[in-house]
């Protein structure tokens, strides 16, 4: 049996994501396995009484390999909490905003004509702003918590679903190729790389430092946010606190973002 | 029949106007009025013709954002009026995406077409789907980390020193970090005005870390994009004649160039929505003043944040549909949205 290298990517990406969404289960069902009781504050991770961040080490146990941070929280069981904020907050968003979008889509083509181009303005009054701060003046209003989260996730999102429907629907028209399967395949892609790139919109918008009512909420943005001093803390040379985390949640979108990739690859040369 | 076309474009950016302030006028009846009083005390709330039919309310909005009528803002990064503190930020704003846009597009060019490898880095395209707006995230704070934080070399925050600030009197503060400069507002053109080379300096140190945070994913990410067009044109319009020739040797580039023009500048639209997203998103970890640090500011705040963000998202979504119109006039032949 011989393997490509597309293959090879596949595998590669199957495998990283795979650890993170077990990861993310092991969190739901049993976060006893990072040593914690429960995932409702970071205060829990907390390993020394010492507000100043200590360096990462090998020797004092795997708590400490990726150091600690601001209230002497460790980094990484943090981390690993944190994929049950952070990856509901993304399902939930990328479920709604590929519902909603794939909806509206439909019934602009299915309808055409003037509705059509009604949909049309209105995607491009929602994306003439840029997403981010639309997705804050929602959460502005939704108030900031995990509902209004996803809320704002949402409504910043779902546009994208309207103009790819719409797209793919299109090319199906003209290449004589539409149906359910011929469109699930083409929406495949889409759907793992918002698994990234929405991951990336939580991590983004927590570390704005939104005012949630609790102030701990075991989140990787927030991890890197909290307190507030991030520019004060790297000026001491502290840079375990951003680089970590920062790696951490750009490896999961970067083979999200390669599986997507490497799957868009397989079904072109399908369809050739 | 040019014409036509342009009164077409026109009447589409006419119309995706009013459905951004219709958006912004729903978002805003949804705060809660005791919210809308803080920034407009006293009898100043009449402006908004709350006493009003609904109809009618959203004309005296439209009428606040484009005469800048949007109440006060007591934020962490400005107290005073709101119309103040957009127009003391936009031109930083505007000369600041003005320069990392062009020396971006400018370097994708250079690097997509004349490198020599490219019409063989398409397998690099998987770049093009890595989400940019997480690009600009990693990009920024890595640089921060790097440069300001481990090197030192080069300032974490601000748009100036606090000593350029304090040594010219022609630099004034209004708040944290929002200054004003005489004549123009605009730092870099003031310095050489009053031929201030320590300013001058002093600003392009500051400014050094957003821009090639901003810089290198724009860069990235266009550069794949022109290069993976540029492969597709020359496979169209050059392999099947037969024509086996260095395309590097001649006019080709040219012609491709004249030939993917269309496609890169229908792309420029949608890229240019997420680099604005990249720059509010880069002022706010470097502090850089500029509109969107102060809509994000401003949201923060819950009490005294909201009218202050409301106009900076309107006047952000003005320049991205002003780039837009300015795109589809350019490329008038382009292929139709709608």
């Amino acid at each position: 049996m011989k393997f490509n290298s597309r293959d090879i990517y596949i595998g590669i990406s199957i495998f990283f994501i795979a650890l993170y969404m077990i990861a993310f289960i092991l969190d739901i069902v049993h976060p006893q396995y990072i040593n914690v009781k429960s995932l409702s504050t970071l205060l829990v991770f907390k390993k020394t009484s010492s507000v100043i961040p200590s360096p990462p080490t090998l020797d004092k146990g795997w708590w400490d390999y990726f150091g600690t941070t601001y209230y002497g929280i460790s980094i990484l069981p943090a981390l690993l909490g944190s994929l049950k904020f952070d990856f509901t907050v993304m399902f939930e968003s990328l479920i709604i905003s590929a519902i909603a979008g794939i909806g509206i889509g439909f019934i602009a083509n299915y309808t055409g004509g003037i509705l059509r181009k009604f949909i049309f303005y209105f995607v491009r009054t929602l994306t003439a702003a840029p997403y981010l701060l639309v997705m804050l003046l929602i959460l502005y209003i939704a108030r900031p918590n995990q509902t209004g989260m996803i809320a704002a996730i949402s409504v910043g999102w779902f546009p994208f679903y309207i103009i790819r429907y719409m797209e793919v629907s299109d090319l199906g028209k003209n290449s004589g190729r539409i149906g359910k399967h011929w469109t699930f395949l083409k929406f495949l892609p889409y759907i793992l790389t918002d698994m990234g790139a929405i991951s990336g919109i939580v991590v983004i918008i927590t570390y704005f430092g939104f005012y949630f009512k609790n102030p701990f909420v075991v989140d990787i943005g927030n991890l890197m946010y909290l307190g507030g001093n991030v520019n004060l803390l790297l000026l001491f040379g502290i840079w375990w606190i951003v680089v970590f985390p920062l790696l951490f949640i750009t490896i999961f979108i970067g083979f999200t973002a390669l599986l997507s990739y490497e799957i868009r690859g397989v079904i072109a040369d399908e369809g050739k | 029949m040019q014409w036509r076309k342009i009164i077409g474009i026109l009447v589409k950016y006419f119309l995706i106007f009013i459905g951004v302030t219709i958006f912004l006028f729903t978002a805003f009846k949804f705060v809660p009025i005791n919210i809308v009083k803080n920034d407009f005390p006293g009898s100043s709330i009449d402006v908004l013709g709350l006493h009003k039919n609904i109809v009618f309310q959203y004309f005296y909005f439209l009428h606040s954002l484009i005469w800048g009528t949007m109440g006060n803002t007591d934020t962490t990064l400005y107290t005073g009026a709101v119309s103040r503190a957009v127009f003391i930020t936009v031109p930083e704003t505007v000369l600041f995406l003005i320069i990392t846009l062009a020396i971006s597009y400018t370097a994708s060019y250079f690097i997509g077409l004349r490198s020599g490898t490219a019409f063989k880095i398409t397998k690099t395209l998987n770049m093009n789907i890595f989400p940019l707006m997480f690009l600009y995230f990693v990009s920024g704070l890595l640089l921060l980390t790097v440069f300001a934080g481990i090197l030192g070399w080069l300032p974490s925050q601000g748009i100036l020193s606090a000593g350029s600030v304090a040594a010219n009197n022609w630099i004034s503060s209004t708040g944290n970090s929002i200054y004003i400069t005489r004549p123009t507002n605009i730092i870099l053109i003031d310095s050489i005005v009053h031929g201030s080379t320590y300013v001058f300096f002093d600003y392009l140190r500051h400014m050094a870390l957003p821009f090639f945070s901003l810089f290198i994913p724009t860069t990235i990410y266009l550069s794949v994009f022109i290069s993976h067009e540029a492969s597709i044109e020359y496979n169209k319009k050059y392999m099947k004649a037969g024509i086996t020739r260095d395309a590097f040797a001649d006019n080709y580039v040219r012609y491709i160039k004249r030939g993917i023009k269309s496609r890169i500048l229908s792309d420029m639209k949608w890229m240019f929505v997420v680099f604005m997203g990249g720059m509010v998103l880069i002022s706010y970890i470097f502090s850089y003043m500029n509109t969107g640090e102060l809509a994000i500011y401003s949201f923060l705040d819950y009490e005294y944040g909201i009218m202050g963000g409301i106009y900076s998202v309107f006047i952000l979504s003005l320049m991205i549909i002003i780039f837009d119109l300015l795109i589809d006039l350019i490329n008038r032949g382009g292929k139709n949205e709608i």
